[in-house]
């Protein structure tokens, strides 16, 4: 509504808009009171088509007023009377317009739709792809690893040592600083009760690297290394969600993990690193020693960001940091001899790299969805002209110049274009709103999507485009049957009906095989054997508080309260607990060797990962176990550790020999094999299980736990009872997430999923504008051929074969627009290999099922006004005038 | 004072002119007031869209025929709204239209052409 308010010059706006803007909300509520919503509607969508009519007058109405015949005013310049003219075609256009309501409907819809699509997607695209980082000079903002010398793919993480080197001997490099993230978060405690932040952990260069200064007081610096660490700085939402957006934070203390740490800084609303939701940074070395011993050189833990010295490239920064990981691997050979390299990645390419290729498939969609449109206005505007084409002869006749019958033409385009321009941008501010929050998480950056100044004058380059792609041909066309209706001769206007119909069938075609094998892709995901049976399982997920859980023993306790409490629930039938929930994220690495083999030169050891469970927790997630035993409450003596290892372990330690029974060895000493149980999923639903230990929780607690509890045909109905357990154990110890393993499931394929959704929304408007366009050119052409076929009728052919000659006319360019579509699918769909999932980009099934659908919709299309034209009786139909 | 003004040559004027003026004719309104007053006097017969109503007011204050008026009452101020009266010009215009129209009408029942005329 206010956007029709925009069809106003803006001194008009400023003096009457308020007053306008009330009466014709009243005007819309008295409707509704009066006739309901329809009435309403119907009365918003009559103000907002006169708002338009008007606003466009008064624009015009200083061009009107000298169009007006005024004796003093006859002698004009040209170029005046090119302006009088153009205004006149304007005037011409508008009154067009209004007087073919239906025309002008269909044709602004089908405009907004594709401008509104290609706008909305077109500002998520700008945000997250083209737009720099919200950093200062971004462009010089890269992530590094240290890697293989032989193997740069090969990457690892840093340990404080190590960056402590690179930072001090590199000659590239502005600033180098180090994060991690715990994606349970903190649990903080204010005066307002506890609650758990995103936390990352950060060393000084983190903040000096990303170049952002805070918006008050300070960021981590190296004398907060040296002297007390425990200093946090807050984002812009903890600031203002959880202290009230009060300055005088700064210098306060808040309580962290039971100890007080102090408030030294707040970041500004655009600064969100390394995660959108990050809420506090604390330095790194707040992490006490015992849990992660950070002195060591061979801990790598952390994730590095760097800016580049001024005037630096990527290249001689690699070259540099290479110089040094061989440095340090002969200076370091027990810990470094495997890193001799150095990786080096621009930061928004980290960043934006997983939903590139979705955004551009999804761009590319509404494109072809724009094109599609612009054709079947194109053939609207076609027709009209067939009609027009009297008109315009006449026009010709008269002495119009082409060039001036094409202009007039191009006005209505454009006006046209610009309509359904002005309503798609309406239609996008609503759709990136509900794109962006139906993607969420998926998309990173997407708190920076608006629709701006960039976005609008990417809609009205759209529109002005649109407009001559649909208006350039018929204009064309149009004035070259004046000149030719002049000259006496008639023009045929069913082969560029055809061309249209090939066109649009061969384009849609492309976007229906791509929606298609995301369909495949999503379905093949849905198939997947995760490993364990998510039905009837409740996960648990929390941190336990380091504070009031100091010792290890101190939480295994609440651990094992814990479970015997869910156990003793009503409908719980069995219980565990696991380090990482399966799909959520992978178990910590570990490198063995087999005791009776020669040990590995140190570095090249295999891996595995490791994941410390209870015992039960198989049998809770429903994982098979194929030999030996499970692990029990016995199993926690630290001199003779047990382990149970999964299928993949076993196939390459043992090249698919029995485990059960063998020990392997590990830098904390001999780990025996009691179990093996059945592959899962664990880091993702389409990648298969990598080796893995599952290591008694006993042994080797860690404070993050997920809890499985499986009961009932609906688990989250134990929630409630599962938070009242908890909080008679602890009432202070905050719950991470509680949520059922299906619904885990589905997340962990929400990306693709969505991705889907849109592909096949676009595909199927796509596929009903196309079957739209079709039935408009052959109901034309049939309409035009009426006294054709009566003749045919009456010289006895039958119904049938009338029948099938249309419908044999109609699919030829069908069937050849199809054949054209398959091909051009073939080399596009490509690029949309990455996104796709067991599906090969050439999938034979898929490209048939969606030249069927496509075929069929064209033949639903042609047979209608087929059929009703060989009904016509020949007698009347020989009484029309051809 | 009427008569002062030359009204002549702003005749005649549009039926929406007219009705603003008219509604006017009772004291000061906002737009949706003038709206629901033209309503009611045609019974409906002429409804205005919001978008016609205000480029025709434009025209009228550019005119000098009507003018902003403080709000009537005080207390129930909506500060979005604006309130119009007419002014001496537009009663002068007005009344100019209204005589033309009467022997326009005159004329009309004079030749039968308008109803109210069947006794003559």
């Amino acid at each position: 509504m206010g956007a029709c308010l925009l069809a106003f010059p803006r001194a008009f706006r400023l003096e009457q808009g308020n007053d306008l803007r009330s009466t014709v909300s009243d005007r819309i509520e008295a409707a509704r009171r009066r006739g309901g919503a329809v009435a309403g509607w119907r009365a918003a969508l009559a103000e907002c088509a006169d708002l338009i009519a008007c606003g466009g007058r008064e624009r015009l109405r200083p061009h009107l007023r000298r169009l007006r015949p005024d004796p003093r005013r006859l002698r004009r310049n040209r170029k005046e009377n090119a302006m009088d003219a153009i205004a006149a075609d304007l005037r011409f256009a508008l009154r067009g317009l209004r007087r073919r309501p239906a025309f002008t409907a269909m044709v602004l819809a089908t405009l907004a739709l594709g401008i509104g699509a290609n706008t909305a997607l077109f500002s998520v695209l700008d945000a997250v792809l083209l737009r720099p980082l919200p950093y200062p000079e971004p462009e010089r903002l890269v992530r590094v690893w240290p890697s293989a010398a032989e193997d740069p793919g090969s990457t690892t993480a840093f340990s404080l040592p190590d960056w402590e080197d690179w930072a001090q001997r590199n000659r590239t490099l502005q600033a180098i600083g180090l994060y991690s993230t715990t994606p349970s978060g903190q649990s903080i405690t204010t005066d307002r009760g506890a609650f758990e932040l995103e936390t990352a952990y950060v060393t000084p260069g983190f903040f000096e690297a990303l170049g952002t200064p805070p918006l008050l007081g300070r960021t981590v610096e190296p004398s907060d290394i040296e002297g007390d660490p425990r200093v946090v700085v807050l984002s812009h939402r903890s600031w203002t969600q959880r202290f009230a957006a009060d300055p005088s934070i700064v210098g306060d203390d808040v309580t962290l993990k039971g100890r007080s740490f102090r408030v030294v800084g707040v970041m500004p609303p655009d600064f969100a690193f390394p995660e959108s939701g990050t809420e506090i940074w604390v330095p790194v070395q707040v992490i006490p020693s015992s849990s992660i011993p950070m002195e060591l050189r061979p801990v790598r833990f952390l994730e590095a960001v760097a800016r580049l010295a001024p005037g630096t490239s990527i290249e001689q920064a690699t070259a540099d940091l290479s110089g040094i990981a061989r440095a340090l691997a002969e200076e370091h050979p027990d810990t470094n001899a495997w890193i001799g390299g150095a990786l080096l990645r621009p930061l928004h390419a980290t960043i934006v790299g997983d939903v590139r290729t979705s955004l551009l498939v999804l761009f590319a969609g509404v494109g072809i969805l724009l094109l599609i449109g612009c054709v079947n206005v194109a053939h609207l505007l076609l027709a009209r002209a067939t009609a027009r084409r009297q008109e315009i002869a006449i026009r010709g006749a008269m002495g119009a110049a082409r060039g001036r019958l094409i202009r007039q033409l191009l006005t209505e385009s454009l006006v046209l274009a610009l309509l359904g321009g002005l309503a798609g941008v309406g239609l996008a501010l609503a759709g990136v709103r509900w794109l962006v929050a139906g993607a969420g998480d998926l998309l990173p950056r997407g708190g920076e999507v608006a629709v701006d100044l960039r976005v609008l004058v990417f809609a009205l380059a759209a529109s002005l485009v649109t407009g001559l792609l649909f208006g350039l041909a018929p204009a064309w066309r149009i004035s070259r049957h004046a000149t030719h209706a002049a000259a006496g001769r008639r023009a045929t206007s069913t082969r560029g009906g055809r061309g249209l119909v090939a066109f649009e069938v061969g384009v849609a075609l492309i976007l229906l095989v791509g929606a298609g094998l995301m369909v495949r892709t999503l379905d093949r995901l849905y198939r997947v054997d995760p490993g364990f049976d998510p039905a009837g399982l409740l996960a648990v997920e929390l941190t336990i508080s380091d504070a009031r859980y100091p010792e290890r023993s101190q939480y295994l306790a609440f651990y094992h309260e814990a479970m015997e409490r869910f156990a003793a629930l009503p409908g719980v039938e069995e219980v565990g607990s696991i380090r990482w929930l399966p799909l959520r994220r992978d178990g910590e690495t570990l490198s063995y060797w087999l005791p009776d083999r020669p040990e590995p030169p140190p570095g090249q050891e295999p891996s595995a990962r490791i994941l410390q469970v209870s015992p039960g927790v198989m049998r809770a997630l429903g994982v098979p176990l194929l030999e030996g035993r499970p692990l029990d409450e016995s199993d926690r003596a630290p001199e003779a550790p047990v382990a149970l290892v999964n299928q993949a372990f076993a196939r390459e330690a043992f090249g698919g020999e029995s485990p059960v029974g063998r020990s392997i060895a590990t830098g904390a000493g001999e780990v025996a094999l009691v179990g093996l149980v059945a592959d899962i999923r664990q880091r993702a639903l389409d990648e298969p299980a990598v080796p893995t230990l599952y290591l008694p929780q006993a042994l080797s607690p860690r404070r993050g736990m997920t809890f499985l509890l499986r009961g009932g045909v609906d688990p989250l109905a134990l929630a409630g009872d599962v938070r009242t357990v908890l909080q008679e154990i602890d009432p202070a110890q905050p719950i991470t997430q509680i949520s059922s393993m299906e619904q885990i499931v589905r997340d962990s394929v929400s990306r693709p999923r969505f991705l889907t959704t849109l592909l096949v929304g676009i595909a199927s408007i796509a596929l009903l504008l196309a079957g739209v366009g079709v039935y408009g050119v052959i109901a034309q052409q049939t309409a035009r051929r009426v006294a054709e076929l009566g003749v045919r009728t009456a010289l006895g052919a039958r119904r049938t074969t009338l029948l099938a000659m249309v419908v044999r006319q109609g699919m030829t360019p069908v069937v050849f627009g199809a054949a054209l579509g398959l091909l051009a699918a073939l080399v596009v769909t490509r690029w949309m290999e990455s996104v796709l999932f067991e599906v090969a980009p050439a999938d034979p099934a898929t490209y048939a099922i969606a030249a069927l659908t496509l075929i069929a919709t064209a033949l639903g299309a042609t047979v209608i006004p087929a059929l009703s034209a060989t009904r016509v009786d020949p007698v009347a139909a020989l009484r029309v005038d051809a | 004072m009427v008569n002062t003004h030359d009204t002549q040559g702003c005749l005649p004027l549009t039926p929406l002119a007219l009705h603003v003026l008219v509604a006017l004719g009772n004291g000061e309104l906002h737009g949706y007031g003038i709206i629901k007053d033209i309503e009611e006097r045609t019974d409906g017969g002429l409804t205005l869209r919001s978008g016609t109503l205000y480029t025709a007011l434009q025209r009228l204050l550019e005119a000098g025929w009507i003018e902003d008026a403080p709000p009537p009452d005080a207390a129930a101020v909506d500060p979005r709204r604006r309130y119009y009266r007419i002014t001496e010009l537009g009663r002068a215009v007005a009344a100019a239209e209204s005589a033309r129209l009467a022997r326009m009408l005159a004329d009309a029942r004079e030749r039968r052409l308008a109803p109210g005329d069947a006794g003559a």
